[in-house]
Formats: C-alpha cells, sequence, structure tokens
C-alpha cells in the first residue's frame, strides 16, 4: 500500500525573468516501510522534490497525496500538525536550535504536540544513537555526528510514518557518515518508517531499496538498490 | 591586480555589504546628533532669547546720561570705558491739550548710533520721514490720550519748548502725523529705574531725524552709551570716573539696575522664556542620551550578527585594536555621512519650533555653533560606538566561530533539560538567561520609566492642585509695612484715598477692597498666662533665657516667668500702670468683615456695632503652646506654635480665655514729630471671636491678613480713627475686582495704570489674577508636555529596546524559525513563542516598575504621616498603566508584523537563508 505519492508534481522557480523548473511534472509513489533513495547530480531537483513531498514547500503544480489524503487542500495548521505527528526530516545541516540542548532538541516534535513523551521508545531511540551522554549540552557543543545524531533522535521521537533525510551525510566525514547511515537503515527496520533519502553519493543510494535518479527534475531511471 | 588592502577598505566594503542595517543605524544616528545639537541651539537659543527680550523692553544702552552736553561722556569715551555713544536730540515736552503735564513725553529723534542703543521696534506703520510726521511708544500713547488713534490720524499736543537744558514753561499746540506706534521702551525702563529725569528727558514720541527745534529753543542732549565689553578697566572704576565729573547724578545705569531686580514680578517674562528653552534642551539632552542608547543597540545588534566575520578576522591575525579600528572607522564613516544632514535638520527644526513659538525665541546664526555641533554629534556617535567595539573585540575565534558564550552561560546557569511541553515556555525562559544583559536594561529602562510617568503625573496633578492664585482680580501688598509698637502714621507709606479714587477712575473696576493697619495695646490688669503666651507675637512679656532655662530644667511655672527688660522699658516708656498685650488693630471694608461669619466661634458679628466701633472682633490662636527643642549644635530653642499639634509635647499650652461680650480697654500708642510718646485709649466690646486657625478662606482672601497668630483686632474703615484719633492712615493693602472679564489688553492696561499710581512705594507687590492664572496655566501646560514628554520618551525607549532586541533575534533566528516550522510549529505557534518571550520581557520590568512606584509612594507617605506632614501628592497610576498597554499593544503588532514577514518565506528559504 503507498503511504505517499505524488502526480504531475511541478516547481518553478523564477531567476529574474527566466523560470527555472526544478521538478518537472514528477509522479511517483513510496509504499509504507519502504527505503527509498533520490540521487542525480547537483541541480537535478532532489532536494526539491523531497521539500514538495515533504510538505516544506508548495508545488507550483501537481498534487500530494498522503495515505490518499490530497495535501494541497491543507491549510498551514494542518499541514504543521501532519509534520510534527507523521514526518520526520534529518537535514544536511541538522537545523538544531541552538539555545535547546540535545534532550530537549529530540522533544520538540513532542512539545509541540503538547503530548507526553513515550519515555522508553525515546530510551530506546537513544541508546540505538548512542547519544546517552550527549544530551545535556547545547548543539554548539557537539561534533558533526553527534549532532546529526540529534537531529535523527528528534525526526523519530514522534514514531513518524515517514522519515524525510537531505543529505544526512554531506557534512560528515566518511566514517561518521557510514554511522549514520547505517543507523538510519537500522532504525527504519526497527520502527518500520519509510525512509526517503536524497544523496548524491551512489554508495549511499546504493544501500536503499529503491533508487530514484532525477536529472533536469525529472526521473529518468528509478533502480532497484542492492538490498 | 595590485590593491591595497586597508581599515578604510574594510569599513566601506562592510558598508556597502549591509546597506539596510546601516540606513537603520545612519537613522539612529542622525537621531542623536540632531538632539545633541538640539541641546546646543535651545541653550544658545535661550541666551540669544533672553537677551533679545531685554534689548526689546530696554534697549542696548548700558547707561543714559541726561543733559549730555553740559556733562560729555568724551572722557570714558577716550579711556574706553564706552563702545558706543549715540544722542537724542530732544526738541520739547509733549502733553495732551487737556491733560496732565507729569503724563506727557518728551519729543525729539535719534542719531544713527542712538537709535540702534535704543533698539527701537515697529509695532505699526513706519519711522517718521518729515518734521511733522510722529513715531510714538504705545504707552504713551495712551498717555497722551490717543489711544484710539490709528495711523494717519492727525494727533495735536500741547508742546513745551526746550531750550538746552529744561522746557519753556509756555506750551504750543502743535500737530504731527502718526506715522508708526512703536513698542513700550520708557515705560519698562521706568519700572526698574524710577526718575523724574527718564519722564522729562528719555523720548517716547520720535519724529524725524535733523528735525529742527522751535524757534527760540536749543535741543537738549540725552546720551545713550554701551560700556566697553573689552574694557581694560572695571565699571566701578569707570563710575568713580564719572562721578569725578560730577555725572553720576545725571545718569541711569540701566544694565547695572535691571539685574538688580532681575527677581521681582517685572522681569518674568524673560525668565519664562529662559525656563522654557532651559527645558527643551534639557529634553534635547535627555533625548541624545537616549539616542546614544540607541546607537549603542544598533551598533550591537549588528555586531552581534557579525560574530562569525569578527571571529575570522581574529583568526586570520587581526588584533583587537584593528578590530576596534576596523568597526570604529565605520561608525566614524557613519557620523561624518551624517553630521551636515543632521545639523542642517537640527538647525532648521529648531528655527521651525522657535518660531512657532512667538517671535521673542529666536535663534542668531553663527558658523562656529555648526562646527561645535558637528565635533559634539561625532563625539557622541563615538563614544556610544565605542561601548559594543569593545565588547566585540573582546571576542576570541573560537568564541565566535562555535558561540562559546552560549557554552559558558550554559555552564555557568547550571542549565538542564527541561521536561516540559510547552515550547513557548521554554524557548522564552532559555533566552532570558542567554539575553540576560538586554533582559536587564529593558527592566530598568520600563521601571525607570513607570516610575517616571507616575511620579510625573502625581506632580502635575499635585501642581494642579496647589497652584497659586489670588482671590482678586489685582492685589497690591504693601510688605514695607512693619507694625511696631510704637506707631508713626507720618512715616506709614500706602496708598492714599486719591489713590484708591484714581483706582476707580480707570473705568474697569467694580470693587476694591482696601484695609489699614496699626499696632494696639489691650490693656489688662495681670498678664495671664495666655496673654503672656500671646506677647510672643508682639513684644515678648517674658525672658526667653529664663524660659528656655526653666524649659530645659524641667521646672516651668508661669509664676516664676521674670518680665523681659523690653517690656519693662516699653511699659516704663508709655507710663503704664497696667499691662500691655501688644496686638494689631485691622481696619477692614464691611464686605470683608462679613466674610469673617464663618469662622465665628464665639458670639455674632453685629455690622451697625463694628461700624460705630462700639464692637471689635478678636482673632486670636484657639490655643498656644510652648515646646522645647534642640538643634544640631546641641542649643535649646524654645517653640511657640499657635495650632497645637497633637503629635507634639508642649510644656505649657494655655487657651484661649477671651470671649464675645469681654470689655477691653485698648490704647493705640504713636510718638509726635519731637519723638514724644502719646497715647490714644478707649474701651470697646469683644462681638465675636474667631480662632486663628478657622479664618474662612474669603476673608484670608480679601484683608490680607494670612491668619497670623498675633492677637488681631478687627474693625471697620469707618471706625479705624475712633481707634487712633487719627484721620489720615495709609491703606497697606489693595485687592481690586474688575467689573469685565479680564483680557491680556485689559490685563496690560490695568497693570501699567497700578503701576503708575503705585510708583514711589517701595516693595510695593503687584499681583494680577490674569497674569499669575495665564503663568500657572503656561507652567502647568509646560510641566504636563514635559513629564508627558519625557514618558513617552522613556516608553518609547523602552519599546524600541524591546523591538529592537526582539528584531534581531528574530532575524537571527529565521534558520530557527524554518527548524520549527519543519518539525512541526505552525504560525501561530511561533507567534505565541516571540509573544511569550516580549511577554517576559516586558513583565519584569512593568511588575517592578510600578511596585517599586508603590513602595516609594508609601515610604514617602509614611514618613510624611510620621513627621506630621500629609504626603499631598496624589497617587497616580491610571496613565502610566495606559501608557504600558499602548506600549505593549504597539510593540505587540510590530512583533506578529515581523514574524508574519519571516513566516510568509517557504520553511526551505527560511532555512537556507543562512
Amino acid at each position: 500500500m503507498d503511504i505517499l505519492s505524488c502526480k504531475e508534481l511541478t516547481k518553478e522557480y523564477y531567476s529574474g525573468e527566466t523560470v527555472v523548473r526544478a521538478v518537472d511534472s514528477v509522479s511517483v509513489s513510496f509504499a509504507a516501510g519502504e527505503f527509498c533513495a533520490i540521487t542525480g547530480p547537483s541541480g537535478s531537483g532532489k532536494s526539491t522534490l523531497l521539500h514538495l513531498l515533504s510538505s516544506l514547500e508548495n508545488p507550483t503544480s501537481g498534487k500530494i497525496f498522503y495515505q490518499d489524503a490530497d495535501l494541497s487542500g491543507y491549510n498551514d495548521n494542518q499541514l504543521s500538525i501532519l509534520r510534527r505527528r507523521r514526518f520526520g526530516f534529518v537535514f544536511q545541516a541538522y537545523n538544531l536550535v541552538q539555545e535547546l540542548t540535545g534532550y530537549e532538541n529530540i522533544l520538540l516534535p513532542i512539545m509541540l504536540d503538547k503530548k507526553k513523551p513515550d519515555e522508553a521508545y525515546l530510551e530506546k531511540i537513544i541508546r540505538m544513537l548512542g547519544i546517552e551522554d550527549r544530551l545535556e549540552h547545547l548543539p554548539s557543543a557537539l561534533s558533526g555526528g553527534q549532532q546529526q545524531r540529534i537531529a535523527i533522535a528528534r525526526a523519530l521521537a514522534n514514531k513518524p510514518a515517514i522519515l524525510f533525510a537531505d543529505e544526512p551525510t554531506g557534512n560528515l566525514d566518511g566514517k561518521s557518515g557510514r554511522e549514520v547511515l547505517s543507523l538510519l537503515k537500522y532504525v527504519g527496520e526497527q520502527t518500520g518508517v519509510t525512509l526517503i533519502l536524497v544523496t548524491h553519493d551512489l554508495h549511499v543510494a546504493e544501500q536503499a531499496q529503491r533508487i530514484l535518479r532525477l536529472e533536469d527534475g525529472k526521473i529518468v531511471s528509478p533502480e532497484e538498490g542492492t538490498q | 591586480m595590485k590593491r591595497n588592502i586597508s581599515v578604510n577598505t574594510l569599513a566601506i566594503g562592510n558598508l556597502k555589504n549591509r546597506k539596510k542595517q546601516y540606513a537603520l543605524m545612519c537613522v539612529g544616528i542622525i537621531l542623536a546628533m540632531v538632539f545633541s545639537s538640539g541641546t546646543l541651539f535651545f541653550l544658545i537659543s535661550a541666551q540669544d532669547s533672553y537677551e533679545e527680550q531685554y534689548f526689546r523692553s530696554y534697549g542696548k544702552e548700558d547707561i543714559l546720561l541726561f543733559n549730555a552736553e553740559e556733562l560729555t561722556l568724551d572722557t570714558p569715551a577716550a579711556q574706553r570705558y564706552l563702545d558706543e555713544i549715540g544722542y537724542a536730540h530732544i526738541l520739547g515736552f509733549a502733553y495732551a491739550p487737556e491733560g496732565q503735564r507729569q503724563d506727557g513725553t518728551s519729543i525729539g529723534w535719534l542719531d544713527e548710533k542712538a537709535a540702534q542703543l535704543a533698539y527701537l521696534q515697529l509695532e505699526e506703520g513706519k519711522m517718521p520721514e518729515s518734521a511733522d510726521e510722529i513715531a510714538i511708544e504705545r504707552d504713551a500713547l495712551s498717555r497722551l490720550d490717543c489711544q484710539n488713534k490709528k495711523l494717519g490720524d492727525t494727533l495735536t499736543f500741547a508742546v513745551l519748548t526746550a531750550n538746552g537744558t529744561e522746557y519753556s514753561e509756555t506750551p504750543q499746540n502743535r500737530s504731527y502725523t502718526l506715522v508708526g506706534i512703536l513698542n513700550n521702551k520708557r515705560s519698562h525702563l521706568g519700572s526698574i529705574v524710577p526718575s523724574e529725569l527718564l519722564t522729562q528727558f528719555l523720548p517716547a514720541a520720535f519724529t524725524a531725524a535733523n528735525a529742527q527745534v522751535a524757534a527760540g529753543g536749543k535741543e537738549i542732549l540725552t546720551a545713550y552709551a554701551a560700556v566697553s565689553n573689552t574694557a581694560d578697566h572695571e565699571f566701578g572704576d569707570f563710575y568713580e570716573e564719572l562721578r569725578r565729573q560730577d555725572v553720576t547724578d545725571h545718569l541711569l545705569d540701566v544694565r547695572s539696575n535691571y539685574y538688580g531686580r532681575i527677581d521681582s514680578s517685572w522681569g518674568a517674562s524673560e525668565e519664562d522664556t529662559t525656563d522654557t528653552l532651559s527645558l527643551f534642551a534639557l529634553l534635547a539632552l535627555v533625548l541624545t542620551a537616549v539616542s546614544c542608547l540607541g546607537i549603542i543597540n544598533a551598533f550591537s545588534t549588528n555586531l552581534r550578527s557579525r560574530r562569525q566575520q569578527i571571529g575570522l578576522l581574529r583568526a586570520v591575525g587581526a588584533t583587537r585594536r584593528q578590530i576596534i579600528r576596523v568597526f570604529g572607522r565605520e561608525a566614524f564613516l557613519l557620523s561624518l555621512i551624517c553630521a551636515p544632514i543632521s545639523i542642517l535638520l537640527s538647525y532648521f527644526g529648531t528655527k521651525l519650533l522657535l518660531g512657532w513659538m512667538g517671535d521673542v525665541y529666536i535663534l542668531r546664526s553663527r558658523i562656529w555653533v555648526l562646527f561645535v555641533c558637528a565635533a559634539i554629534g561625532v563625539a557622541c556617535v563615538m563614544l556610544a560606538a565605542l561601548l559594543p567595539l569593545t565588547s566585540a573585540s573582546r571576542v576570541s575565534p573560537m568564541q565566535a566561530i562555535r558561540q562559546m558564550d552560549m557554552m559558558r552561560k550554559m555552564r555557568r546557569k547550571k542549565i538542564r533539560s527541561q521536561k516540559t511541553y510547552a515550547l513557548p515556555k521554554l524557548l522564552a525562559k532559555r533566552d532570558l538567561i542567554f539575553h540576560r544583559g538586554t533582559q536587564t536594561l529593558v527592566s530598568l529602562l520600563l521601571t525607570a520609566a513607570i516610575c517616571l510617568a507616575c511620579f510625573g503625573f502625581s506632580y502635575v496633578r499635585y501642581a494642579e492642585k496647589t497652584a497659586w492664585t489670588v482671590g482678586s482680580d489685582y492685589a497690591i501688598d504693601y510688605l514695607g509695612t512693619t507694625i511696631s509698637s510704637i506707631n508713626d502714621p507720618s512715616q506709614s507709606e500706602g496708598m492714599s484715598e486719591t489713590d484708591l479714587t484714581k483706582i476707580y477712575d480707570t473705568g474697569c473696576v467694580d470693587q476694591i477692597y482696601a484695609d489699614k493697619a496699626c499696632s494696639i495695646d489691650i490693656m489688662m490688669e495681670e498678664l495671664t498666662p495666655y496673654a503672656m503666651m500671646a506677647t510672643d507675637y508682639g513684644v515678648s512679656a517674658f525672658s526667653y533665657d529664663a524660659l528656655l532655662q526653666m524649659a530645659k530644667s524641667g521646672d516651668f511655672s508661669f509664676d516664676r516667668l521674670p518680665f523681659s527688660e523690653n517690656y519693662q522699658s516699653y511699659r516704663a516708656d508709655c507710663g503704664y500702670q497696667d499691662y500691655p498685650l501688644s496686638a494689631s488693630l485691622h481696619a477692614l471694608h464691611s464686605d470683608v468683615i462679613s466674610m469673617l461669619t464663618d469662622g465665628v466661634s464665639d458670639g455674632e458679628i453685629r455690622p451697625e456695632k463694628i461700624q460705630s466701633g462700639e464692637q471689635v472682633i478678636l482673632i486670636a490662636p484657639k490655643e498656644i503652646g510652648w515646646s522645647v527643642g534642640s538643634t544640631e549644635n546641641g542649643d535649646y530653642y524654645i517653640s511657640s506654635d499657635g495650632l497645637p499639634d497633637a503629635a507634639q509635647e508642649y510644656f505649657a499650652r494655655e487657651k484661649n480665655h477671651f470671649h464675645a461680650g469681654d470689655k477691653l480697654t485698648l490704647s493705640y500708642v504713636s510718638c509726635d514729630e519731637n519723638g514724644e510718646i502719646q497715647k490714644y485709649e478707649r474701651e470697646v466690646t469683644i462681638g465675636a471671636v474667631v480662632y486663628s486657625g478657622e479664618l474662612p478662606s474669603a476673608y484670608i482672601e480679601n484683608s490680607g491678613n494670612a491668619g497670623m497668630y498675633r492677637m488681631e483686632l478687627v474693625t471697620d474703615l469707618r471706625a479705624f480713627s475712633s481707634f487712633t484719633g487719627v484721620d489720615q492712615y495709609p491703606y497697606t493693602t489693595v485687592k481690586i475686582y474688575l467689573n469685565r472679564p479680564c483680557d491680556a489688553q485689559l490685563d496690560e492696561y490695568m497693570r501699567t495704570e497700578l503701576e503708575q499710581i503705585s510708583a514711589g512705594l517701595p516693595n510695593l507687590n503687584l499681583f494680577s489674577k490674569y497674569l499669575i492664572e495665564q503663568d500657572t496655566a503656561r507652567s502647568l501646560r509646560q510641566l504636563y508636555i514635559g513629564i508627558l514628554a519625557l514618558v513617552i520618551l522613556g516608553f518609547a525607549v523602552s519599546g524600541s529596546l524591546i523591538n529592537n532586541s526582539l528584531s534581531a533575534r528574530i532575524r537571527e533566528s529565521r534558520r530557527q524559525i524554518g527548524t520549527l516550522r519543519a518539525v512541526g510549529a505552525s504560525a501561530r505557534e511561533l507567534n505565541f513563542s516571540y509573544i511569550r518571550q516580549f511577554l517576559s520581557l516586558y513583565c519584569w520590568g512593568v511588575g517592578i516598575g510600578f511596585a517599586l512606584y508603590g513602595l516609594i509612594y508609601g515610604v514617602l507617605w509614611l514618613d510624611g504621616r510620621y513627621h506630621g506632614e500629609m504626603f499631598e501628592m496624589p497617587f497616580a497610576v491610571w496613565e502610566s498603566l495606559a501608557l504600558c498597554v499602548l506600549l505593549f499593544a504597539v510593540t505587540g503588532v510590530n512583533l506578529r508584523w515581523k514574524i508574519r514577514n519571516q513566516t510568509k518565506d517557504s520553511i526551505i528559504e527560511n532555512i537556507r537563508e543562512l
């Protein structure tokens, strides 16, 4: 069963008088529990596609469906609730709130939802990510790898249905990158979350069950991954 | 490509790259410079306007020399005592054909120098151009019975021809065409230098230059001179020189006389001008300080957002001094760019404001002032910028790049993860920790603004409540009246019946309440303790030293209190067998006596008995108490209290034992021309008793009696001579009621008339209700505007600080906003989060401000209560609360707008921004 799909999704940017079509009539669907990598050269529109799918940006045209619900009819409030409850995000630049500790950053979506956290679940995630001793630190006191682990924990804190990751290893060295990727995969398998990952690194993409290759905003070669 | 990189290149590069931020900083800098220049301009204008008003009223001359042909000023001029000398050529003395000669004026023309020094100001028309044209000072015009004449009318005067030093005795009628009306000079000079010479030889009517004196006559010269500012000698030496020439009898030292009277009511308008401008200068100074705070804030925000750049510069080897130089150069460049705009804005703004305020407010152009303004402005900006620059230069590369200060603060404050699920609250709380400095500054400013506002509005209400005025339209108090026990009517000065008639003759007066006063002795077979104590306000019957000794020893008894030597010798001089109790006798208008009715404690006021002199009214303290106190030096003193205070301990207190119906023997003591003491005794009955502390306000306002504790007997004016045996006795206070509502013109007329009528009475005080009320209203208005401006300023600065601080935080947190939105925060929740932060910034200051005001008010109130003096300033919080709400609303709306601006972009744009 498809958890997320889009039809004829298009995103255009205006650069002066020139119209740049970052995503060009893309139609694709993602099954629940799937690990899909979106790859392509720089400027191919892979990050834009991820942002559109995750409702971080509005498409110029086309529709996105989450569990058959058309997201184009959602207002800001409904999209916010969807993001905090059903989606998780991992960014290349971590994007942690600098004034909050690691633990508080993890709790962000739960705080926004005004729910009590599942302590056991959180503990499990934190242990899986190996950040038990970094929780009381501010982001500025953490290394890149540690910050990204906090970001992954935050993305998973609310037990999302889909985890979007935009170049999650892009800012990390090879070892840290591999560790983070393994963790993402491991957590995905453990929690059954759908993982949609954008990367330009083919070695990373090969870890996915499915690889979507984008060029000039169009899917050119849907491939099966090595896994 | 070879290119030199200097501090200027970096500074200019920064300026180019952050145009918007710098545009805002320029606004702050321009404001600071405008206000700092404004301070200087207002201060200079205060001096200029004061001088201008003085010149307009009295002219620029320092001295006037009459009969200047005989007694020339050539010698002092040759000795460089005098800068400038000009002459009035007096052709004759003009007065109304049907009028009094003393109401006339000399008529003549001024040479060029004299015209400059006299500083004649045309109110209407032009100066005369031919011998049959005339321009007259407005006051002189009314004295010459020409107040209704218009420009172009023909005026006919009786003119006494000048004959060199005097005027001829035979007047000749002469006609002139009125071509100009000048502002008053002679009457102003007359008010500070009362002199017959001034009336006779200072012209207030002018004809064309070079007009000739009538046949057979000779011009009289009056010299106008300005004393040299650069004289090598003192003014005293100069005066000595004139004395040697026997000139001083003919000389009026205008400037010294004016400054000698500067605190009198006549100089009030000049004082007001200076006060107003000084207030504005003070406001501008406060605004300068506030603008400097704005600059500090703008630079701090700018530098905070550039911490990484600073860190980078430090990382590549820039020293602290170089960092200060780079960013200081920016501030300097900005201030140089802003200086000309600011000074021009300030100069023309001040000119415009002064123009609105009236033509007496002037600012003379001086080039050096503009340079001083520029220098002060640049200095203000550099000083304000120095603080954030010094702070920024302390940042180490690692601090800047990795936000080490946040980590340090976190360690210092022992911050632990909060298991709270209210994100806005958590962010607001954390914000307080990381931006404690801003929080403290905002709280301090808000606290100060609220306290200032509350006390300011309290004071305005207090000033309104206690504004002083007089009951009658005009009051003339002759303060020279000292009632001595031995009266001397021939030496007493005051107004005569003729003067009162003249006041009625002005045609504007409805009622005059005038009163006479003298000293009188109440004869007693023996002095009762109360009477003994009451003598303390006249000729003390007791020995003060003995009283002090007894009081200190705590063994006081009236029986053992000896008489004073003064009292005994007075008694002997008067040949008294009995004991005199010194009192004062006031003779009042029957209407004023009837105003005492509400205060009567014993008996009743029977007008016919008072008018016949059969009865008097006794005004005396209900009770008198004596207490002993000591000074800081350890000296003891006796305090005599006519209204005993319940909280005070008295070693003696006695109640008034005089009652209605008591018969009194009164003795009026005076001395004749040979110095022999004369007594005039008679008996009278007390018709009514009024206690000093219970005098009706209407009586106080109309009687010239402020409820002194001295024993006072009140009689009717018609009966006064039956107590003194003297028919002619001067009036010591006069209250005048007009028969129509007073306006500026009528007030000017009445004051001029009253000044003339009362001329010659030394120490005279004339109070005009209209003038007092106008002054009070103006003062209150100025006070209210001043306080309101300061209060609004305080709130505006606080609001601007809150706004700047939160705006900067919102700008810096663009990425954080994107992150929060990405993890599911809606725009509403973000709004709430920042409003919460705003509230936490705002509420502390507001809460502390009102609490502090309440606390200080309470302490002052309790202190007043403890010391028996009520703290009379009303409690005022509503205006301040309203301002707080307004500030909250304006800042809140602005904040919301700024957040909306950030959230209208897509989340990705928020995140990508940095």
